[in-house]
């Protein structure tokens, strides 16, 4: 099972590289690809739309001062090519993602991968700089 | 059985299989035409990474005012961003499919990314001398020999030519050749005719396959972009591409 899950990720890994793009604005004007994070916390929201899929975490910081980040992954007809569907990710799991923070300022983070807390990794499908310039 | 005679078993077979795969007619509609027809995958052919230069930037044919334009471009001003149409020709750069569906006299391309469709009239009427100022342009076509050649005129100048943010006047005149030079190969080319802007015309070709429905979903997928965008509101400036901004 494990097999087939790898390839399977990296057939669509091969795929459609091109397709994960941000569909309809330039990665560059909202976030900074030199600014990689890393953010674990509880999924409070997920806003299965389009132009892209957005999700909130609560994440405590050191302190324990807990703040409620949005995720912003693929377009719909990105994610659901490459398996997700409405209900994939879920309210009140905890999750992993790594992605690029917001110019902003703001906790905004432009998402590459999800991974659930058993390790699956789900495709958030999203933008990284170097496919959208 | 050694691996030797194996080995040429194998190039014989692929050898028959290729021969059979060019062999293939090219389908045809019921007046002889090459029929276009199918769900073709738009992101392999033109998009270019979103860049129609392709990195070569130093041999765009800029006139001194493109170049200009292009300098002075901003990310935060992207059209599609704000959920605007990509306009003529970025629509053929989008991460999605079309599907095309070809009758006598009319050419239709529908594209998944924000449901646009266009209309190409290959009946012999001219140009719609009152469809001005519009994303998609007014697009007559005409067959010569097993080549559909699309001429667009009445584009407005509030689209962006790409990602990167290569510009356009309103004087923008597209021609596209069309060519399906296998069963399942769209040759596509497009040629960017705007002197105000490019000394010379500026040409992109690539090659389209077809697109297969995933399980349980349809070729074509809903895409509504101001269903929930909220992007906009978060954009900086970036034009730290400027010498003054460095």
């Amino acid at each position: 099972m494990r097999i087939k899950l790898l390839l399977l990720a990296t057939a669509v890994g091969l795929l459609i590289p091109v397709t994960s793009a941000l569909a309809h604005h330039a990665f560059a004007a909202e976030y900074d690809e030199k600014k990689p994070i890393t953010l674990t916390g509880t999924v409070t929201k997920v806003e299965w739309m389009n132009p892209h899929v957005f999700f909130y975490i609560d994440v405590k910081d050191a302190e324990g001062k807990v703040t409620n980040w949005r995720g912003e992954g693929g377009n719909l007809s990105t994610l659901m090519r490459r398996g997700w569907r409405k209900d994939s990710l879920k309210v009140g799991e905890t999750v992993t993602i790594e992605g690029s923070l917001a110019k902003s300022g703001q906790p905004l983070v432009n998402a590459r991968t999800v991974t659930r807390a058993d390790g699956q990794k789900l495709f958030a499908g999203s933008a990284g700089g170097e496919e959208i310039r | 059985m050694n691996h030797r005679y194996l080995a040429l078993i194998l190039i014989a077979l692929l050898a028959a299989v290729s021969a059979w795969a060019q062999s293939r007619p090219l389908p045809r509609t019921p007046d002889g035409k090459p029929d276009l027809g199918g769900y073709w995958n738009l992101p392999e052919a033109l998009r270019f990474n979103g860049n129609l230069a392709q990195g070569k930037e130093d041999e765009v044919p800029y006139t001194p005012e493109g170049r200009q334009a292009f300098l002075n471009r901003d990310a935060a001003d992207d059209p599609t961003a704000y959920c605007l149409p990509p306009g003529m020709p970025r629509m053929l750069h989008s991460p999605f499919p079309m599907l095309i569906i070809q009758s006598p006299g009319l050419v239709a391309e529908l594209f998944e990314y924000q449901k646009i469709w266009r209309l190409i009239y290959t009946d012999g009427r001219p140009h719609h001398a009152d469809v001005t100022d519009t994303f998609m342009g007014d697009s007559i076509g005409h067959w010569e020999g097993d080549t559909l050649v699309i001429d667009t005129v009445g584009i407005n100048d509030r689209s962006w030519l790409d990602t990167e943010g290569h510009q356009h006047t309103a004087d923008i005149h597209l021609i596209e050749r069309v060519m399906r030079t296998a069963p399942d190969t769209l040759h596509y080319e497009v040629t960017v005719i705007d002197p105000k802007y490019y000394s010379k015309p500026w040409t992109h070709a690539g090659d389209m396959h077809p697109i297969e429905a995933t399980k349980g979903l349809p070729e074509l997928l809903e895409y509504f972009c101001n269903d929930n965008e909220q992007d906009s509101k978060h954009f900086v400036e970036t034009k730290d591409h400027l010498p003054n901004k460095k």
